[in-house]
């Protein structure tokens, strides 16, 4: 009885973290390490987006659509927000609001051009930018601005038809 | 197929990055914008001696807020210098909303505004500019070369490079610009 009251609780806490969000503060290298660290898709989609921004608030439910669309081993998809400080709550509370669990990132105040340069140097800076990576983390595709769902899927199904 | 989709980076790369380099002649000088006290008139006309500072703004952008208490500052700085100032609103999908004619006039009103803010029809300057984010300014010398384009500072907070002040300081003084280029994050020009 001991032994099948531990082993719920063991799965009642695994279940419980994966349902957890997690919001890390990093600069493009630790990004980069940490995705790869724990990648495990052929494709990582990465959306850049601030609370503040409109376009990014719009496309935002497309892109945590897609999670549940396509296996993990095929695609995961991460956040990055380029919130200053005084928004982290604001952060966590839109995550959770739109039912994003798991690890996603906040942008370390500071060094943005060395930021957007790191993340891809033909970004202007505009927000939103989506880029979809391979596992070694090429980056395979990106673009600026606000996109419907129907160009996430053809985008992430022609990488995906690409890779065979 | 990686060569596929390397070549398909490439050609989005040049797609996205066709933004005028440093040392090229200010585009759309003759363009027609209209100024929100009514006047109608050439880019150009905008120019002072020294030069002319263009900057890609809007009314609602959070970035292009959080720099707005900048703008005065450095339209007196340009001011002192004798190089002109224009704030430019590309935003022409929300013409007819947020960014329209009347919501810039209301804007200048609410943050004082002390210079020239002009609506881009069609966002025909920014695109002649290859303009894609606000804020972003552009500062061309005496002679109408751009001589440094990209942010106002690397802020909001704790500023440590403040590009645009120094890259006014050198062009009023017909001196090389040290840091020519930079970037930061904003919102997209709603073309």
């Amino acid at each position: 009885m001991k032994n099948i009251i531990i082993f719920l609780l063991i799965l009642v806490s695994i279940r419980c973290v994966s349902d957890l969000l997690n919001v890390k503060v990093v600069t493009v290298p630790e990004l980069y390490n940490n995705i790869k660290e724990n990648n495990v898709s052929s494709l990582v989609l990465l959306n850049i987006w601030s609370t503040s921004c409109i376009p990014c608030i719009e496309e935002f439910p497309y892109i945590v659509k897609l999670k549940k669309k396509y296996d993990i081993d095929k695609l995961d998809v991460i956040f990055l927000s380029t919130d200053w400080d005084e928004n982290e709550e604001a952060v966590d509370n839109f995550l959770l609001s739109q039912q994003v669990r798991g690890q996603h990132y906040r942008k370390l105040e500071g060094n943005t051009q060395e930021f957007i340069d790191d993340i891809c140097p033909s970004w202007s800076g505009a927000l939103p930018f989506t880029g979809i990576f391979n596992k070694e983390l090429t980056l395979l595709s990106f673009w600026e601005g606000k996109r419907d769902e129907k160009f996430f899927i053809s985008k992430i199904d022609s990488l995906l038809g690409a890779k065979g | 197929m990686i060569r596929i989709l390397t070549l398909g980076i490439i050609a989005l790369s040049t797609l996205m990055s066709e933004e005028i380099s440093i040392g090229s002649k200010m585009p759309g000088s003759d363009y027609i914008l209209k100024n929100i006290n009514g006047n109608e008139s050439e880019l150009s006309t905008y120019k002072k001696e020294n030069g002319l500072l263009v900057i890609f703004s809007c009314n609602t952008c959070p970035w292009v807020i959080r720099w707005q208490g900048k703008y005065n500052p450095i339209s007196e700085l340009c001011s002192k210098n004798d190089i002109g100032f224009v704030a430019v609103n590309s935003n022409a999908r929300q013409h007819d909303g947020v960014d329209s004619f009347d919501s810039m006039k209301e804007h200048a009103k609410k943050y004082k505004y002390m210079f020239p803010y002009v609506l881009d029809s069609g966002s025909r300057l920014a695109k002649s500019f290859g303009a894609m984010v606000t804020p972003h300014v552009y500062l061309f010398d005496k002679n109408g070369d751009l001589r440094y384009r990209g942010a106002i500072d690397d802020g909001p907070k704790r500023v440590k490079r403040d590009y645009l002040v120094n890259a006014i300081s050198s062009v009023s003084k017909d001196k090389s610009v040290r840091i020519k280029t930079t970037k930061t994050l904003g919102c997209s020009i709603k073309y």
